[in-house]
């Protein structure tokens, strides 16, 4: 047999896992092939020097783990659903009629609450304004500059987006707290059938077709491993 | 008594944090001396370790009831080692040039300068980044095959399970590194 086989052979003995047979014709060949048993020396003193490289410790930090494994939240923008996107795009579009026609214009608040979008001029409320409305508004205070207006439709867009957001993140504990009814209920070893999960999935607020797909996999993964346990457990 | 990790990962798919950082404290120190020698740079292998531990949380769900976790673990951070060495303009360049500029001086004339009287401290320091620097310098494939084999004790099968290759090549790996290494760290002649 050649050296390259052995250099093989004496790399195996070197870390251990050379069987008795293997050994004894290794051996045979060191006592008649002077490279082989050079390789066999340097072999060892490599091994020797590797092994004055110690192990370092550095803790990790657990904290900033748990921090980046924490799912970031979706953009609010991805988490909202039709008849959301219909009451956001009316309430740009109003801001939009408000920031066009007004040139100069100060002293109206715009505020959302609870049932939407309100103007507001000193203690007046208005609930509902026409274009017609808003232009007789904007006659009255006619100060304002550009920047001025700017910052106010922006400070009345944060809130309402701030406003929105609070709803969105309610329905989201809503939601989570149903998954981890059937977390739970999968763990108790009291699985329904698979189409129950999926109804039940189905109306999870706020999932989008693509987040019911990746859901109902992930449904189905669990149900398979759980399955499997129980098979397991079983045996 | 001890869970397994394979029990651990179960648990995690369930939803258990716990049982994640269960894994995390069982594997950190391993998982971090493994890609440092893998990259040769401590603050690297650090970012190197919680990305490992972030990929096997997001993605514990595909981890298969039948595979080993640390075969998994090891593949994970393989790739993600190997990949990041491959992004241009990266250390490689430099821990190679530190090396080669080394080079051409003997282990111990480099480490024992009697002018100097370094404490034992600094020449263990030395010889710590000189074997460090050596490994780091093998090419990635053999690289890989010495460091699960000597300095994490894996089985030449394992480790080409790990790498999904033959367990020949593996050993055929291993040979040529440690060749490359006696030349490396021996006195040059
Ligand atoms: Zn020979």
């Amino acid at each position: 047999m050649d050296c390259r086989f052995f250099r093989e052979q004496i790399v195996l003995e070197g870390y251990d896992e050379l069987d008795a047979e293997a050994k004894k014709s290794l051996e045979a060949h060191l006592q008649t092939c002077r490279e082989c048993e050079q390789f066999q020396l340097n072999l060892t003193e490599t091994q020797q020097a590797l092994d004055q490289s110690t192990e370092v410790d550095r803790p990790i930090d657990i904290a900033a783990l748990h921090k980046a494994i924490r799912p970031k939240p979706l953009p609010w923008w991805s988490r909202l659903s039709a008849w959301r996107w219909l009451a956001w795009g009316t309430a740009v579009c109003l801001i939009l009629v408000v920031g066009l026609s007004a040139l100069a214009w100060i002293g109206v608040d715009i505020k959302w609450e609870d049932r939407g979008l309100t103007l507001r001029i000193g203690q007046e409320v208005v609930p509902e304004i026409t274009e017609q409305e808003l232009v007789r508004l904007l006659e009255v205070e006619r100060h304002a500059t550009q920047a001025e207006l700017v910052k106010q439709l922006q400070g009345a867009l944060d809130e309402f987006s701030e406003q929105l957001q609070f709803h969105l993140d309610e329905r989201q504990k809503q939601a989570d707290a149903q998954l981890a009814l059937i977390y739970q209920g999968l763990q108790s070893q009291r699985v329904q059938d698979l189409e129950l999960i999926r109804q039940e999935l189905q109306h999870l607020a706020g999932a989008t077709e693509a987040e019911f797909l990746e859901s109902q996999r992930v449904l189905e993964f669990i149900l398979a491993s759980h399955v499997s346990g129980i098979q397991q457990n079983t045996k | 008594m001890e869970k397994s990790d394979e029990a651990l990962m179960h648990q995690l798919q369930m939803g258990d944090l716990r049982s994640f950082d269960t894994l995390v404290k069982r594997w950190e120190k391993r998982l971090l001396n493994y890609c440092y020698r893998m990259v040769n740079d401590i603050a690297l292998a650090e970012d190197l370790r919680q990305e490992v531990f972030l990929r096997i949380y997001r993605s514990a769900k595909m981890f298969r009831a039948r595979a080993k976790f640390s075969t998994w673990m090891y593949r994970i951070a393989t790739n993600l080692c190997i990949n990041t060495l491959a992004k241009p303009g990266h250390w490689k360049e430099t821990s190679v040039a530190v090396y080669l500029e080394s080079e051409s001086e003997g282990l111990d004339d480099r480490l024992i300068d009697p002018s100097d009287q370094p404490d034992e401290v600094v020449v263990k320091k030395e010889i710590e980044d000189r074997i460090r620097s050596a490994v780091a310098c093998l090419p990635e494939d053999l690289r890989v095959v010495v460091i699960m084999r000597h300095y994490h004790d894996m089985k030449f099968r394992e480790i080409a399970e790990i790498l999904d290759r033959p367990t020949s090549t593996v050993k055929s790996r291993m040979v040529a590194g440690m060749e490359r290494l006696s030349k490396m760290l021996s006195k040059q002649e």
